[in-house]
């Protein structure tokens, strides 16, 4: 009974959250103020679910900041020659490059994951500054006006934004949870060895989930373009420790093999309504970091406890 | 005027939530005696174990130490107190040298630096005492597991003021000849007044040494018998609480055809339709490695209808996983539906059927398979290999560290198997279960054939022995 009560943390601590900071100041049940919610919600969760795939897979990738930037740099290059559509193609093509370059890295070269994304982090920065000599990319007259359309209107009320996470949940989640692919991943998260001995090519699976989590990364940073209405270079930073803070706040332990997809999300926007509710609040920014630390350490001490719980 | 006991435990009782570990266990280990416990896995040896080397506390009972009321504290006052434990699993700083090891933690030390000349002078003492010659500069990492074992317990002895040694399956990892040299050092404590508590799955050896012998079962004392008053059928009858039959003495099945040879110095060990070939070896013998090689690539044999029991459990089962999904595991591809569904509906059914014929416990397919016992992890993993269409089995070990009543479930089903038309080859550091299962037996040593021994009148331990030169 506790363990089922346990299992559900991140939801009952999302709705301790929410319904602290509605009683605390009326403004953050406004429409303004889910709006902004969900608009920082979004990019992160996407970034945060192409984690989670690693981290289940028993992997780490700290690139995915780097590559969100060049993603969402290149998107806008292209963008500015061929059109909207080519140009977030590109984008999401050299997520999936970065992250085909960290499987193979980790797999082949069999490389710890930390240090192969902590380089391919470091260079992808550095082939982004060099190749826009470290300045934004908006064109004369601005992006196309689809893609700016896309960073800025609403669709049933919702931001085409946030649209993007809610779809790609649908499919990722069932990957995941539903498909044979996703117990191959979970398998070889648990026990690399044992999933290797019931024939299962971990190799393979595992570089898969970088390329899942590079792919994101390449979403992520097309959504970010649009949000800022342009490539920004140097944009990015942190977000792979947020998305590994959310997926570690939503229950997916570090050792592999466990986690889930809507946790994760949960664990976004506890993360996210946290900021939000300090903000609203007025409490300095310096706070806010100290908060979302803590909360980082609180989630990975539960887990720790949970784990020592027997099982 | 008798003396009191060493050590007493009276009627210690032990809860973990809902869960009644120990319901009254009372021990008595007397001075220069050396004391068996035995009991299948839960049956409460740990708890005791723990109880009296203070890493738990008892919910009821007391513990008397040379006739005083003793509360241990924790794992250092029970050190303190001169109880040592060697536990199961070694607890040593690999990177450190026997030396460092043998002090850890209480290094010579002047002004917080550690003084290097003490450090070994008080080492090869410590070493010196148990008559072990080890070089204490070398490092941990270089030891063979019987050495390390002999570090750690020259290190829970401590100056020489322990008055009881604990051993938990000491002798799960070893080699004949080191068990032989164990039992010497253990023997050589008894002869200074030690009591020593033995605690293992290998009941010939506890008849081998111990004076007395504690049977332990849900939680209780079943019975105690002294040295010489009982045999390996009364001790599996007192832990099981029922009659064993002898196994079906296998009359020796017609060979059928040959699935699968593995090569090796001085042959090849071959599997044949309906048949188990027994592979005999002591640890190191290659009879492991062999097993691996001949499930090699695992992708590829599995296609080919083989499948293969790791000597460890670990290795073969991912604890995070449910027990249905550790059980189709190698079968995913036959259970993919379009766009790469996994057909749930298919897994439940399948494994359904095999968990009642196994008799895995508790029978739910959605637990974690960390959740349960040994024994029933390593059902799970057979159960692997009887789904789809296998027609080889490569069993390292199978029965190693479960207990006697899954020992006999295991034996049973590699039978059946074979009785089906099955290929199993099974390698097993316990001959008698070899003997008594195998149609013929090949004997390994250092990598390389021995010699094969078909069912006849030279099928027999002793020939064996001869075979293994041991």
């Amino acid at each position: 009974m506790t363990r089922r009560i346990l299992e559900q943390t991140p939801f009952l601590v999302l709705a301790a959250l929410c319904l602290g900071t509605a009683l605390l100041t009326d403004r953050f049940l406004s429409p303004v103020n889910i709006g902004n919610v969900m608009l920082q919600a979004s990019v992160m969760a996407v970034v945060a679910m192409g984690m989670t795939y690693v981290i289940i897979s028993g992997g780490f990738d700290i690139s995915v900041g780097s590559t969100v930037a060049a993603a969402g740099c290149a998107a806008a290059s292209v963008m500015l020659e061929w059109g909207t559509g080519a140009g977030a193609v590109a984008g999401v093509a050299v997520g999936v490059l970065v992250g085909a370059l960290n499987g193979v890295l980790i797999t082949k070269l069999d490389l710890n994951p930390f240090i192969a994304t902590l380089g391919t982090m470091v260079v992808v920065r550095g082939v982004t500054l060099l190749l826009t000599g470290g300045r934004p990319i908006m064109g004369e007259e601005g992006l196309p006006d689809a893609f700016i359309l896309y960073g800025r209107d609403r669709f049933l009320g919702v931001p085409w934004l946030t649209w993007t996470p809610i779809l790609l949940f649908i499919v990722l989640w069932w990957v995941l949870h539903m498909s044979s692919y996703g117990k191959r991943l979970f398998a070889t998260g648990g026990n690399r060895e044992a999933a290797y001995l019931a024939g299962i090519n971990t190799d393979r699976v595992r570089a898969s989930a970088y390329v899942w989590c590079g792919a994101m990364a390449g979403v992520a940073g097309v959504m970010l373009a649009a949000r800022l209405q342009s490539g920004q270079p140097t944009s990015g930073e942190f977000y792979e420790l947020m998305a590994i803070a959310a997926a570690v706040v939503g229950g997916a332990s570090l050792y592999g093999g466990e986690g889930r997809l809507e946790k994760t999300i949960a664990g976004v926007l506890i993360i996210v309504v946290l900021g939000n509710a300090l903000n609203l609040m007025n409490v300095d920014s310096y706070w806010q970091r100290i908060a979302i630390g803590t909360v980082i350490v609180a989630a990975a001490a539960a887990d720790r406890w949970r784990m020592g719980r027997g099982n | 005027m008798v003396s009191p006991p060493a050590l007493e435990a009276r009627d210690l009782q032990k809860a973990f939530g809902r869960t009644q570990a120990l319901r009254g266990v009372s021990l008595r280990l007397l001075a220069g005696q050396a004391h068996g416990l035995v009991g299948e896995n839960g049956a409460g040896k740990s708890t005791v174990l723990k109880i009296l080397t203070g890493i738990y506390r008892a919910d009821a009972g007391e513990i008397l130490l040379g006739g005083q009321p003793f509360t241990p504290r924790g794992p250092q006052s029970a050190r303190q107190a001169g109880i040592a434990l060697v536990p199961q699993e070694l607890q040593v700083v690999r990177g450190m040298s026997v030396a460092d090891n043998l002090l850890l933690g209480c290094w010579p030390a002047r002004a917080g630096t550690v003084q290097p000349r003490a450090l070994h002078a008080q080492a090869t003492q410590a070493l010196a005492r148990l008559g072990l010659e080890i070089d204490p500069r070398r490092r941990m990492a270089s030891l063979s597991f019987a050495e390390a074992q002999a570090v750690v317990l020259a290190r829970e002895l401590g100056a020489g003021d322990a008055r009881i040694l604990i051993l938990d399956e000491p002798t799960a990892s070893l080699e004949r000849a080191e068990v032989d040299r164990l039992f010497a050092l253990l023997e050589r404590m008894r002869g200074q007044g030690v009591a020593v508590l033995f605690v293992s799955h290998r009941l010939d050896e506890v008849r081998a040494l111990c004076d007395v012998v504690t049977v332990l079962r849900d939680g209780q004392v079943v019975a105690s018998h002294s040295r010489g008053a009982y045999g390996d059928a009364d001790l599996a009858r007192d832990m099981t609480g029922r009659e064993m039959g002898a196994l079906h003495a296998a009359a020796s099945r017609p060979p059928g055809a040959q699935t699968l040879a593995m090569p090796a110095p001085g042959g090849a060990v071959c599997a044949h339709a309906g048949r188990v070939t027994g592979l005999a070896g002591l640890l190191g013998a290659g009879t492991g490695p062999l097993l691996r090689r001949g499930f090699s690539p695992p992708a590829g044999s599995i296609a080919a209808g083989i499948g293969y029991v790791p000597s460890e459990r670990g290795r073969a089962l991912v604890p995070t996983l449910s027990v249905r999904d550790n059980i189709v595991l190698p079968h995913l591809d036959s259970m993919t539906g379009a766009l790469g569904r996994f057909d749930a509906r298919a897994a439940d059914a399948a494994v359904a059927e095999l968990i009642r014929r196994l008799d895995v416990r508790p029978p739910d397919p959605g637990l974690p398979a960390r959740a349960l016992s040994g024994g029933n992890q390593q059902k799970i993993i057979f159960a692997r290999w009887l789904m789809g269409k296998f027609h080889t089995l490569l069993l390292d070990e199978p029965t190693h560290g479960i207990d006697v009543a899954a020992k006999r479930a295991v034996l049973t089903l590699v039978d059946e198997y074979a009785e089906k038309g099955g290929a199993v080859v099974f390698a097993s550091a316990e001959l008698h279960e070899l003997l008594a299962l195998a149609d013929d037996i090949v004997a390994m040593r250092e990598g390389a054939i021995q010699a094969s021994i078909s069912r006849g009148p030279d099928f027999t331990e002793a020939r064996l022995r001869q075979a293994l030169g041991g």
